[in-house]
């Protein structure tokens, strides 16, 4: 049959870069290659084996989206994981902090604070990144322009340094 | 053409497997059922014309290309080449299928391959590799030489 060759030429820190326009422009660091395996909801939990999303995997007892995205849903499914609300997403001693990015009702991505303050997220197929700023993912046309509304909070394991979202594993 | 015509179009096939295939039931995804099943030559499995799998090949890397920061593979179903290939019908399953088998995209075509069939695209299963093993079984026994 007469499929064209593949994978792309794109490479996929171009698909990065070309998707996300203000990452460039913010002071972060790739930390992972891409992968398809997790997402950024899994990422959350430093799950690296499951995409946490209805259909593919979701906590047992945590409600599923209704319809497309529903962020309510993933609101209460973080709460399920013991997050709790907070204001702000300002560094708070003894505390992880995650942000909900947003469209209207429409959940669109989550990174979660490193205890230096900045910030780790998974790029939804691609890789994971330490971004210094929210702004980092903020104007995506792919994520809907969307952008961090949400604030959630969950005490954190002081011995916890997070190093695979602060270095990574395979890059130096 | 609406999505839900899409899906009843393309499940007319499927009529002789209406229970989820996916069914926690070792004996259907087990190697040894995939063994002697591969005959089942009613699923159209080499029917995509060239013409068709050249098609096809373009949307899907437009699609990947385009939506790989996304987290939700539902958000990928608004694209317009996602809708395009649904629109392709049954010869974009074995497609999809044989692009299950590298490790990129995987939950995007998963997640085409539940539109087209109405199955689960996580196949019940909890990992992506895992689910990429059930379709490709799945499409073994329905007689998809891969």
């Amino acid at each position: 049959m007469g499929e064209a060759a593949w994978p792309p030429c794109v490479s996929d820190l171009d698909a990065l870069y070309a998707q996300l326009p203000n990452l460039a422009d913010d002071e972060h660091r790739i930390t992972s290659p891409a992968t398809d395996e997790y997402n950024c909801v899994a990422w959350v939990e430093r799950d690296l084996d499951r995409w946490w999303e209805p259909d593919f995997y979701w906590p047992p007892d945590a409600p599923e989206p209704d319809g497309d995205d529903d962020l309510n849903c993933y609101i209460a499914m973080f709460q399920h994981l013991g997050f709790e609300p907070t204001e702000s997403p300002d560094l708070e001693d003894g505390f992880t902090k995650i942000a909900i990015y947003a469209e209207g009702a429409r959940f669109h991505h989550v990174a979660k604070q490193l205890p230096s303050g900045a910030w780790s997220s998974k790029a939804g197929r691609l890789h994971d990144v330490r971004h210094e700023s929210l702004a980092a993912f903020e104007d995506s046309p792919v994520l809907g322009h969307s952008r961090p509304v949400i604030f959630l909070r969950r005490r954190s394991d002081p011995a916890d340094e997070m190093e695979l979202e602060e270095h990574g594993l395979l890059i130096p | 053409m609406s999505s839900a015509v899409l899906y009843r179009a393309s499940s007319r096939f499927f009529e002789d497997e209406l229970a989820d295939p996916f069914a926690d039931d070792s004996d259907r995804s087990s190697d040894a059922s995939v063994e002697g099943e591969g005959s089942d030559d009613s699923f159209p499995a080499d029917a995509a014309s060239d013409e068709v799998a050249t098609r096809f090949a373009l949307l899907a890397d437009e699609l990947a290309e385009a939506t790989g920061v996304m987290s939700s593979t539902r958000r990928a179903m608004r694209h317009p080449a996602y809708i395009e290939i649904l629109a392709l019908g049954e010869p974009a399953i074995p497609l999809l299928v044989r692009r299950l088998s590298d490790a990129w995209s995987r939950p995007l075509w998963l997640r085409l391959l539940g539109s087209l069939t109405t199955f689960q695209p996580g196949a019940n299963q909890e990992t992506v590799p895992e689910a990429a093993a059930e379709w490709m079984r799945w499409a073994k026994r329905r007689g998809h030489r891969a």
